[in-house]
Parts: C-alpha cells; sequence; structure tokens
C-alpha cells in the first residue's frame, strides 16, 4: 500500500471514528480472549461487593471487549467503576488482564465519546493541562503555612529541593499527590535519600507521571509526558527514577518498558532494600519509641510492579528497632481510591474504604503504614471520619521519622 | 527472600493441607500461589470415592476404597496404604480440612462411612461423601415423599428449574425415592440483570439484606401455592449462608437448601476462603502472587526454588518442599511442543496405569469422543510418589526433601472415580507429615 492509500484509510477510519489497535492493545485483546466466562473473579472485586448499581464485574468488562470496536462506548457506565486493583487478575484462572481492558476501553471512550467521559474526570485532566499536576497546587502562601505545619507536627526539617543535574544518579519523582496535597511525603522523601547519602535530584518542571491522564483515558497525552519526562532525564545521563507513591511507581514502570526507554524505576522501598540493605535502615532508622505497625499494601505496588515490594517493606518494618510489626489480614484488600474511583463515584469509593476500616480495626496496630500518598490520604479520612483511634502514616514520612526523631 | 522450614508450593486443597499438618507438627510453614486451581472451580464438596473400580457407583467410600487398593496398586490411597490403614489416613485427613472449615463458617455434613447423592442443577446427581450442610436438605434419601419446588431466576444463565424438576424426578425414581411432586419455578426480580446471571453474582444479592427479604416474601408465596415441603435454590450465598438459610426457611416453613452448582461454584469459594483462614490461624503464612518458576539443587536435594514476582526471580530456601500445584487447571501440568510436562522440576512423569510417560504427545493422551465414559486418560498423569509422597522414578526417590500432594499425583482419574478432594487431602496431609518429620 502507497501513502496515499494509507492516508485515505486513515481519513475513512477517522471520519467513522473507528480507532485502529497498537500491536500493545493487540496484545491485551488476545489475552483477554483466553477468558473462559467462568465468574471466578466476581468473587473478589471489592466493587462488585459494595454496589447496589448495575455493575457486571471483571467478567462484565472481559465480555465488553466481544462488541464491535465501535460499540466500546456502550461500556461507559462500567469501566469507570473499576478500582484497578488487580484482585480479579490475580485469581483468574487465565490471569486476564483486566485493569488494562479497563484503561483500554478508557482510552477508546475518550475518543470516540469524549461527551461519555465522566465530568469529575474532565475536571482532573483541565488541572494537568492547566498546572501540570493531577490536582490543583495551594497557592505559595498557603503551601509555605501547610509545609510548615505539617513539618513541625511530625519534627522534620525543611531542606531545598536539589536540582536533578549531570552526574546525578537518581532522579526522585515525588509525584502530584506529595507535590500539592501530602506536602510532608515529598520533603521525607528527600530526607531519606539525604539520610543514606544518595546522589539525588529532583528533574527540573517534572509533571504529572501520567497514571490518571491514561485513567481519564487520555492515552496519547501520558504517552507524551512520559516520553518527554524520560527523554529529559536521560539528557542529564541518568538512568534511574525512584518514587515514593505506589501509582507512580507502577506507572513509571510499565510506561518505561513499554516505550523502551531504558529507565529504571524502583518505588522508594526497592530501592532502599535492594541498594541499601535492611541492616543499614535498620542502624538509621533507629528512633522513636515503641509502636505497633501495621502494613497497607497498595494495590499499586503488591499486584501491579509485583508482591515483592510489599514483602521489602514488611521486611523493613520488622527490622527497625521499638517497631512491632503486626500482620494484618486483609493488608492487601483495596482502599477504594484507586483507578479515580473516588473522585467519579465517591460513595462506592468510600463503602471499600469501608472495608479496609474494618480490617485496620481488627488488626490491633497502633499504626498503619501505607507505601502511597494516595492510600494514605483515603484511609486517613476514613480513619476521622469513623474516629477510629489508630494511626496512619505514608511509608516514607514513617521513615524520616524513625530516622531523624530526637525522641528515643 | 523467603527461608522457612517447609515450603509449600500451591495453595489449593492439597497445599491447604499440607502446610495445616506440618503447622499441627511444629515446623514453620510458607505457602506459596500464583493464583488459582482446580479447587476454586470445584462443586466445594468432598468426594472420597464414588466408584469401585469397574466404574459401577458405589454408596460406601470405605468399599470403594478397600477394592481400589486391591486392585490399582498405582492409587495414591494404595501407596499411602503401604505404610499405614488408608481408611485411618482419609478419616484423620478430612477431619482435619473439616475441623478448620467448621471454625471458619463452613460446616460440614455426611460421615465416611457413606456416600450420598446430592441433587445439581443441571438436573441430575452428584455423588459425594461429606458436603456443605447447606446442601443437607437436598441427599436425596430426605427427599422421599417431599413436595419439592425448585426454584430458578430470569436471567441465570445455565440453570432451567422445571427441567432440573423433571430430571430429579426421573433420577428419584431410579434410586427408589419417590418425589411426591417435584415442580420448577423461574422467579422474576427486578434486582437482578434478566440476562447472563452467574451463581456467584446471585450468591452475593442473596447476602444483602433487602434482597432477602424480597426473596424470602417472593419464596412464600410460592410456597404456600404449592404446598411445598423442599425449595431447591441455586444457591445461598457467599458469605451469609446460614443466615440465609434459616431466614429463608422460617419465612418459608420449607425445607431450603442449595443445589451443587456448576464451576466455579459458590460453595467452593467459602470452603477454599475458610480453609484460607484456617491454615493462617495455624500461623501459616500464604504469599499469594508468587510463581514458582524453577529451583537449584545439589545430588538429591533441592537446596532452593525459584520465585517470580512482577518479572523478578527470588529464591525460597527450605528445609523440605511440597509441590502441590495441581494438574492443567492449577498448572502443575503444562504443555510445552505438545507434551505434558511437570511445570517446576519437571519431574518424570507416569499415566493412570502406572506406567510411564515416554515423551507421548497430547493427542494420544486423548479419548476419541470429547465427554469419554471414563475420563481422558490425560488427567490420569502426572507424579509418582511413594509412601512419603516423595516423587520416585522407576522406584528411586528423585529428590529426598521433595514432597507432592494433590492432583499432580498420577495413578487415578478423579473425574471417573469421583475422588478429587479425598485424594488431595490425604496425600496433603500425609506431605505434610512426611516434611514435617524430615525437617524436624
Ligand atoms: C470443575 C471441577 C469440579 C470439581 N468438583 C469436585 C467436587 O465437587 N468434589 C471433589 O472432591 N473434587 C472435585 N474436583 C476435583 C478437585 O477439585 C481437585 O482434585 C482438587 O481440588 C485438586 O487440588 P490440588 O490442591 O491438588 O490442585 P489445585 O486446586 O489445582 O491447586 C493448585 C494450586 O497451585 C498453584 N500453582 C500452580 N503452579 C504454581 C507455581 N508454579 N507456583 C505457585 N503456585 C502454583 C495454583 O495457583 C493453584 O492454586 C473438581 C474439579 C474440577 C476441575
Ligand atoms: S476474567 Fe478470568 S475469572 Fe473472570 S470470568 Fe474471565 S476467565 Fe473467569
Ligand atoms: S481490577 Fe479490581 S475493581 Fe477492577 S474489575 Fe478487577 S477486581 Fe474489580
Amino acid at each position: 500500500m502507497g501513502k496515499k492509500e494509507i492516508d485515505h484509510i486513515s481519513r475513512i477510519l477517522a471520519e467513522e471514528k473507528i480507532v485502529v489497535f497498537s500491536p500493545y492493545e493487540d496484545e491485551i485483546y488476545s489475552e483477554i480472549e483466553k477468558c473462559q466466562n467462568c465468574s471466578l473473579c466476581l468473587a473478589f472485586c471489592p466493587v462488585f461487593e459494595v454496589t447496589d448499581k448495575f455493575y457486571p464485574g471483571p467478567r462484565g468488562i472481559a465480555d465488553e471487549l466481544s462488541r464491535d470496536v465501535r460499540e466500546f462506548w456502550r461500556a461507559s457506565n462500567i469501566v469507570y467503576m473499576c478500582t484497578l486493583c488487580g484482585q480479579c487478575q490475580e485469581k483468574c484462572p487465565v490471569n486476564a488482564p483486566i485493569p488494562e481492558v479497563v484503561v483500554l476501553l478508557r482510552s477508546k471512550i475518550f475518543v470516540q465519546r469524549p461527551d461519555l467521559v465522566p465530568e469529575e474526570l474532565k475536571t482532573l485532566l483541565e488541572n494537568v493541562s492547566k498546572y501540570g499536576y493531577i490536582f490543583e497546587p495551594m497557592s505559595n502562601e498557603e503551601r509555605g503555612e501547610s509545609l510548615k505545619g505539617r513539618l513541625e507536627m511530625i519534627g522534620l526539617p525543611l531542606t531545598k529541593d536539589p536540582p536533578l543535574e549531570k552526574g546525578s544518579k537518581i532522579a526522585y519523582f515525588p509525584g502530584c499527590q506529595a507535590e500539592t496535597r501530602l506536602l510532608d511525603v515529598k520533603e521525607a522523601g528527600k530526607l531519606v535519600l539525604e539520610a543514606f547519602n544518595v546522589n539525588y535530584g529532583i528533574p527540573e518542571g517534572w509533571k504529572c507521571c501520567g497514571l490518571p491522564i491514561r485513567l481519564i483515558g487520555d492515552s496519547a497525552m501520558a504517552d507524551e509526558l512520559q516520553r518527554g519526562f524520560f527523554e529529559k532525564i536521560k539528557e542529564l545521563g541518568v538512568r534511574e527514577v525512584v518514587t515514593t507513591c505506589a501509582g507512580c511507581a507502577s506507572e513509571l514502570r510499565a510506561a518505561a518498558k513499554h516505550l523502551g526507554s531504558g529507565i529504571h524505576v524502583r518505588h522508594l522501598i526497592e530501592f532502599l532494600f535492594e541498594e541499601v540493605g535492611v541492616d543499614v535502615i535498620s542502624r538509621k532508622a533507629c528512633n522513636g519509641g515503641n509502636v505497633k505497625v501495621a502494613l497497607h499494601e497498595p494495590c499499586h505496588l503488591g499486584r501491579h510492579v509485583g508482591r515483592y515490594v510489599v514483602a521489602y517493606a514488611e521486611r523493613i518494618l520488622k527490622a527497625l528497632p521499638n517497631v512491632n510489626y503486626a500482620g494484618m489480614k486483609g493488608a492487601d484488600e483495596c482502599c477504594g481510591a484507586g483507578g479515580l474511583l473516588k473522585f467519579h463515584d465517591p460513595t462506592v469509593s468510600a463503602a471499600i474504604r469501608s472495608r479496609k476500616l474494618d480490617v485496620i480495626s481488627k488488626s490491633g496496630a497502633g499504626l498503619v503504614v501505607a507505601p502511597c500518598p494516595l492510600c494514605t490520604v483515603n484511609i486517613s479520612e476514613g480513619v476521622a471520619r469513623r474516629k477510629l483511634s489508630v494511626g496512619i502514616d505514608d511509608f516514607t514520612v514513617f521513615l524520616a521519622k524513625r530516622i531523624y526523631s530526637k525522641e528515643v | 527472600m523467603i527461608e522457612t522450614d517447609v515450603l509449600v508450593i500451591g495453595g489449593g486443597v492439597a497445599g491447604l493441607l499440607a502446610a495445616a499438618k506440618a503447622a499441627d507438627e511444629g515446623v514453620e510453614v510458607v505457602i506459596v500461589d500464583r493464583g488459582s486451581g482446580a479447587s476454586y472451580q470445584s462443586s466445594g464438596v468432598i468426594d472420597v470415592m464414588g466408584c469401585l473400580p469397574e466404574g459401577e457407583i458405589t454408596l460406601s467410600p470405605l468399599e470403594g476404597v478397600t477394592q481400589t487398593i486391591e486392585c490399582l496398586p498405582q492409587h495414591p490411597y494404595s501407596v499411602i496404604s503401604s505404610e499405614r490403614s488408608v481408611a485411618d489416613v482419609i478419616k484423620e485427613a478430612t477431619k482435619c480440612l473439616l475441623d478448620m472449615a467448621s471454625t471458619h463458617e463452613v460446616r460440614f455434613d455426611g460421615n465416611i462411612e457413606k456416600n450420598v447423592i446430592l441433587l445439581n442443577t443441571i438436573g441430575s446427581f452428584k455423588i459425594t461423601c461429606f458436603y456443605q450442610s447447606t446442601m443437607s436438605g437436598g441427599t436425596l434419601n430426605k427427599l422421599d415423599g417431599a413436595s419439592l419446588l425448585v426454584v430458578g431466576f430470569n436471567g441465570l444463565a445455565g440453570f432451567n428449574p422445571r427441567f432440573c424438576a423433571s430430571g430429579f424426578k426421573h433420577f428419584a425414581s431410579k434410586f427408589n425415592v419417590e418425589l411426591r411432586k417435584a415442580d420448577g419455578v423461574k422467579l422474576s426480580l427486578p434486582a437482578l440483570r434478566d440476562f447472563n446471571l452467574t451463581f456467584i453474582e446471585l450468591a452475593r444479592m442473596i447476602d444483602k439484606d433487602e434482597f432477602r427479604e424480597i426473596l424470602a416474601k417472593k419464596l412464600r408465596d410460592e410456597t404456600v401455592k404449592g404446598n411445598t415441603s423442599h425449595i431447591a435454590l441455586p444457591t445461598l450465598g457467599l458469605r451469609k449462608h446460614y443466615e440465609s438459610m434459616r431466614i429463608l426457611r422460617e419465612e418459608t416453613e420449607a425445607e431450603v437448601f442449595e443445589l451443587v452448582s456448576p464451576p466455579p461454584s459458590v460453595p467452593a469459594q467459602r470452603l477454599m476462603r475458610a480453609l484460607e483462614e484456617g491454615v493462617a490461624e495455624k500461623g501459616v503464612r500464604i504469599l499469594r502472587g508468587y510463581k514458582a518458576v524453577g529451583f537449584k539443587s545439589e545430588g538429591r536435594r533441592v537446596m532452593s526454588v525459584i520465585l517470580d514476582s512482577g518479572g523478578k526471580h527470588f529464591p525460597a530456601k527450605a528445609g523440605a518442599y511440597i509441590l502441590a500445584t495441581g494438574k492443567f487447571i492449577g498448572g502443575g501440568l503444562v504443555e510445552e511442543e505438545d507434551k505434558v510436562k511437570e511445570a517446576v522440576f519437571n519431574l518424570p512423569l507416569y499415566d493412570e496405569r502406572g506406567k510411564a510417560l515416554r515423551g507421548q504427545k497430547i493427542p494420544r493422551l486423548l479419548a476419541r469422543s470429547p465427554f469419554p465414559q471414563g475420563g481422558h486418560p490425560l488427567m490420569g498423569c502426572g507424579v509418582k510418589v511413594n509412601a512419603q509422597m516423595k516423587p520416585v522414578v522407576e522406584g528411586e526417590v528423585v529428590y529426598e526433601n521433595l514432597f507432592v500432594a494433590g492432583s499432580l499425583i498420577s495413578g487415578y482419574s478423579y473425574v471417573r472415580e469421583k475422588s478429587g478432594m479425598g485424594v488431595a487431602t490425604a496425600t496433603g496431609y500425609v506431605a505434610g507429615i512426611s516434611a514435617a518429620i524430615y525437617v524436624g
């Protein structure tokens, strides 16, 4: 086929709103064809469990891909309900990649029927265009105060952001939640890296990792952002990214692979465990009083990156002096914030969180740590609303406190 | 990365039982599992032995086991019996399983002396030994003289209550049980989707108080209309099955029960959840999302097993290893170049009669008819073991600290003889003891 013919066909396809599949999308398609329609996944899907609304669950989502491509928009009432927790895929006898299908369908709907993309999600996307982050940042004044207050409360100093330069080894990627909401996570991330003498910098002008954008459906924009980010740090000769957010870790890691960027992306936990080692970590993080700690296992770390990362987290917690690690039954259950469900359907999201709060109450822990600022914020809100007496900390903040705290 | 006394690979019924028993013996146990297997797909009842070696149905599991031992030396029950009374092992092992289940809200009825006939959702029957007490009302011998109403739901795929009712009448008379009446009714409830509804969805709905209330009213109306004594439902719920059964019984004053349902059945989900909680309570750690992909050995000792998580590989070290990865559904046996292969250790394979597979291609292990009477010979393939459940080849132990349990073992076909969970439980139990003794 000559260029003329290809252009002609592309034009017709575009007019008909038929979107051609990329090889990567094709792969998902062929994976999902293995679905036997057995319905086992329905016994594990948290959304399916809590909602009274019409939600056919993972099996139904798999079904949607058997439609004519032009009809994908019909799935719009269901694909925004998925938290991408990945429970279904893990238990499925053929490991059908439901979360990936959800993202694929969302991206097709975004192109074919943008009118069907939920309004709340569109607002978030506007934030990215305006500010580069998924949430609107606080004003400088507000930010300064919030930061000061938070750091004072936890007894950590405020330090400058070291820029990423030629010769830096690690690009630290704080992520939107830590940049605009849970500000202490970014500070704690810096302090922890400094405590272990890591040669790192924060890439100038970094923007959203792309995960929420992809979840809204704008996969073209997500790809572009990610490509740009990787190019930029590569120009500085940097090949390694460390992040403190579970969502950023899984998204950037998948993107790095998918775009063939040659960049190695790790969550801080993974980096510390592999490069610093538990012994050194526990020698440094030896301050602070006795506390009984449980671990919340974010879906994006445990099921998307790999269960080994939460196993690392557990090993680190167990090794810390004065930390009494409490195994929590249901540690790996979704907190309800994922997939942007929290913004799209706060009621269902809160119902899933409520299950998580039950898990936490039963654990008997005095403190729950979550290696993800998004989960931390979400669970904290639930704990406050239910007036539970348990504390919630982001993992990085907890670690920074154990390193820098003066109390013994 | 992982270091423990006993590492169990596979968290199906066999792996769970092995872990439970080893933990009872006082050793540290970790289970790794990549996802799910046949146990999750099962009917959630425990078959011990449903027929005699010639294929005739038997109502005495013990008789079935005794004759099996006499006639089929390669059968896992026969292998166990070379050192202990297999009846005792089955009794202890199933007790261990039922105890764990019942402390976690899944109670069983039945005993090892007797098989029962349960009605199922395709209008025929299933023969089994231990069954969840939500199904008890539907044992055929209790239905003599009953006036039975089979209740279906508009939209529930693969379940036709009227067809079932007539099937039950037919089968009951074959076993000399007279159903006074057997009718089917399909309820149309607005809360339910009216197409392609699954059993698990229905179960989750019945768990909800509001829906249960609506259902109770409907059922009461139907009972009064038909003067019904027994009501058969496709499911009684995923988590609140006892509460639902009690309330529906009170409302209808009829004996409400659950039918045996198709894979992946709701009762199997309940059973698996209960067993997982049971072993966790014994201090066993279950690590999900880890797949065993290889191993390291020195001579006849397994030194470590390589686990994959998110594409990274980690060694897991243990004193003893229990391989309970199941057959094709579990992933213990895989197809490679048209041949069957044991996925983790590449152990030599044997067929149902105990003969070594010598690289036969899979088509040669399939019967000509798609649904053969005795099942496909392929289903009897697996690893050969000795009385401690150590894998053997030509009588020699392959690895001295490796034990095998469950459907990965060769020499029997649960499809044909109805012994799936029984063999998984008994071999798991023996493997658990053997591994604990080995490391202890
Ligand atoms: C549709 C169906 C219905 C059945 N109904 C009944 C019934 O009603 N009553 C009855 O008694 N029997 C029944 N059976 C038989 C019974 O379910 C099986 O014999 C029994 O469950 C086998 O248990 P298992 O533990 O050996 O294997 P499985 O349950 O298959 O467990 C194997 C486990 O190992 C894991 N695994 C596999 N490979 C790896 C690896 N490399 N790394 C980590 N983990 C791994 C899998 O994820 C899986 O969880 C039924 C079987 C089927 C298929
Ligand atoms: S996605 Fe997997 S578990 Fe769900 S219906 Fe399909 S095959 Fe079954
Ligand atoms: S990823 Fe989670 S929420 Fe989404 S369909 Fe699967 S189980 Fe349900």
